[in-house]
């Protein structure tokens, strides 16, 4: 299943099935990736969502109450999904973060010349 | 020159209008204001059309010119924005129906500097609700209704600056102004068949610009011509000190032959017209520029860091909608549920997604380090049927490595412009990834590309009506 964090990476704006597939955003990456829906109509047979997700997913029901069932398994696989997204984002590999690499909290484009 | 010829000339050409006095703002405002009523509605490309405003303004542009006082290329010129700008005049929708009374009681920097600069602000034009930030899937993702392209009307504009695409596209305007988070400058000019131009960040002000995510969002042009963009982006750049993220800086490119690289493999898994649009592009490209061999992108999770960041900083900024439960009202089904997602991010997957952001940047300016420009295909196929999920509309076709990602989270300057046409009488683009502070580089050679290819000139065949 694909990850719903690679589609917004790709969409605030965009259609994700383009802009998914970059071999190079993927150490482990589905070229055609579907983006992973929160839709209740979205992957009927996925697999149960994880204890985690499903708690965390309940826990919206006090923003809204009429949440159902169907709209909270959705949320718990989306929240699922952005956890093996968030496991991308620090790879065992070249580009692996180390203790001392800091964040940038003030981001902004550097002026040379 | 017939009314059509008007209202799709680029701003450079309707300034000679004005100037030679074949046309009046008044009557040019007039002309696309009649053709935003006509073929907006088809297209669900505007949210409210400023009559009132356009025509105030354009009287006064009229009685400065005849008083001999012209205050730039955009003086007249009527434009639209992306109804996540605020002005006084109308609602300030997001594109969205939780805020569709929203009122705001002041203009936009960008919109008080577009003023300054003479130009006419026609109408507010349609995006995708909250610009896309919680994951729509389908086309289907605004109140006005979907975006539908000019030049096929059972397509998709692109978004989340879906109206700024179709005004720029069927002569609505003389431009509009757009805003790109991730892609939303460049896929609407795309599948609209027009120039887009995403600043650097920092460029241009956001003040009165809904937030989506405080550190990728930018402001931008999408027009009919590359000089046009380079003329909207001198009007609205610059330092504000109600942005404290904006700068000033110097819009030059140099003097001398320009040396671009192509991306690696970026043809690789597009259609097959991307890919031989892309090709024939690129032998134009040679013609007034060292193409210099190929690059290829730093190897790293560009898509989860992105991804990461709108969700945790989308989240936040629309923390009210989510814990009210008005999320429901979005028209988008996945939009409805998305939030709550985003919502549920970690805090310590936020920060690593800044962390390799530094790294990640630092990777790409060193591959770029020795080019002017990257150039690829803008996406690997041309938009999407409406009514189709998105990811459902192409599976043939996944696409090789893409900069959009990439070129946001560095906040990059990328200009994309049409380089012909693929199924169903589509466009298809390409685009140019510049240095920070490049634009005018950017402009240079999609100025020199315009020079030698039509394809900027083309006009969709717009309907009065929606089909049935």
């Amino acid at each position: 299943m694909a990850d719903r964090r690679s589609f917004l990476g790709a969409v605030s704006g965009v259609a994700a099935s383009v802009l998914l597939a970059s071999p190079a955003d993927a150490q482990a990456p589905p070229p055609v990736a579907p983006p992973a829906s929160p839709h209740p109509s979205a992957s009927p047979a996925a697999k149960p969502a994880s204890a985690y997700a499903v708690a965390a997913a309940a826990a919206m029901r006090r923003f809204d109450a009429r949440l159902s069932d169907a709209d909270l398994d959705a949320i718990a696989h989306g929240i699922d999904d952005d956890l093996h997204e968030g496991a991308r984002l620090n790879p065992h590999r070249a580009t692996a973060l180390k203790n001392a690499d800091e964040p940038v909290l003030r981001f902004s484009v550097e002026r040379r010349g | 020159m017939t009314h059509d010829g008007v209202a799709f000339a680029d701003a450079v050409e309707l300034q000679r209008l004005l100037t030679a006095k074949t046309i009046s703002s008044l009557e040019l405002t007039g002309l696309y204001l009649q053709r935003l009523e006509t073929y907006g509605p088809v297209y669900n490309g505007v949210v409210t059309i400023l009559h009132e405003r356009a025509r105030r303004e354009a009287r006064r542009a009229d009685a400065e010119r005849a008083r001999g006082r012209v205050r730039g290329p955009l003086h007249g010129i009527p434009y639209g924005v992306k109804d996540l700008l605020a002005t006084p005049d109308a609602p300030t929708t997001w594109g969205a129906q939780p805020y569709r009374r929203q009122r705001f009681d002041f203009d936009a920097t960008v919109v008080k500097k577009l003023s300054a600069a003479g130009a006419v602000l026609l109408a507010k034009l349609a995006m995708v609700e909250l610009a896309g930030g919680f994951g729509y899937n389908d086309a289907d993702a605004s109140f006005t209704g979907p975006g539908r392209t000019p030049w096929n009307w059972r397509f998709w504009s692109g978004g989340s600056s879906s109206g700024s695409g179709i005004a720029a596209s069927a002569g609505l305007a003389g431009f509009a102004i757009g805003s790109e988070t991730s892609g939303s400058i460049l896929f609407p000019s795309t599948a609209c068949g027009v120039t887009g131009l995403r600043p650097t960040y920092g460029r241009v002000s956001r003040h009165g610009a809904m937030a989506l995510c405080w550190s990728l969002d930018k402001l931008g042009p999408l027009t009919r011509s590359a000089r046009d963009a380079d003329l909207v982006l001198r009007a609205i750049a610059g330092a504000d000190p109600l942005d404290p993220t904006s700068v000033d800086a110097p819009l030059s490119a140099p003097r001398r032959r320009l040396r671009v690289a192509v991306l690696k493999d970026a043809a690789k898994g597009a259609m097959p017209e991307v890919a031989a649009n892309f090709r024939a592009s690129l032998k134009v490209i040679g013609t007034f520029a060292d193409v210099a061999g190929e690059v290829a992108l730093p190897k790293g999770p560009w898509g989860p860091v992105v991804g990461t960041i709108v969700n945790a900083e989308g989240a936040a900024a629309f923390r009210d909608l989510i814990e009210s439960g008005r999320s429901r009202e979005l028209r988008n089904a996945d939009d409805k549920l998305g939030g709550y997602v985003a919502y549920a991010t970690p805090a310590v997957d936020y920060i690593d997604a800044l962390r390799q952001r530094a790294k990640l940047n630092a990777a790409l300016e060193r591959a770029m380090d020795a080019y002017d420009a990257i150039v690829s295909p803008t996406l690997s196929t041309v938009t999407f049927p409406v009514g189709v999920p998105f990811d459902k509309a192409y599976p043939k076709y996944p696409g090789g490595p893409s900069l959009i990602s990439p070129g946001n989270l560095a906040g990059l300057p990328a200009l994309a412009l049409p380089n012909g046409f693929g199924p169903n009488g589509l466009p298809t683009s390409f685009s140019f990834l510049g240095r920070a502070w490049g634009e005018a580089t950017l402009v240079a050679l999609a100025t020199r590309y315009q020079r030698e290819t039509n394809f900027h000139r083309e006009r969709p065949r717009l309907l009065t009506h929606a089909p049935e």
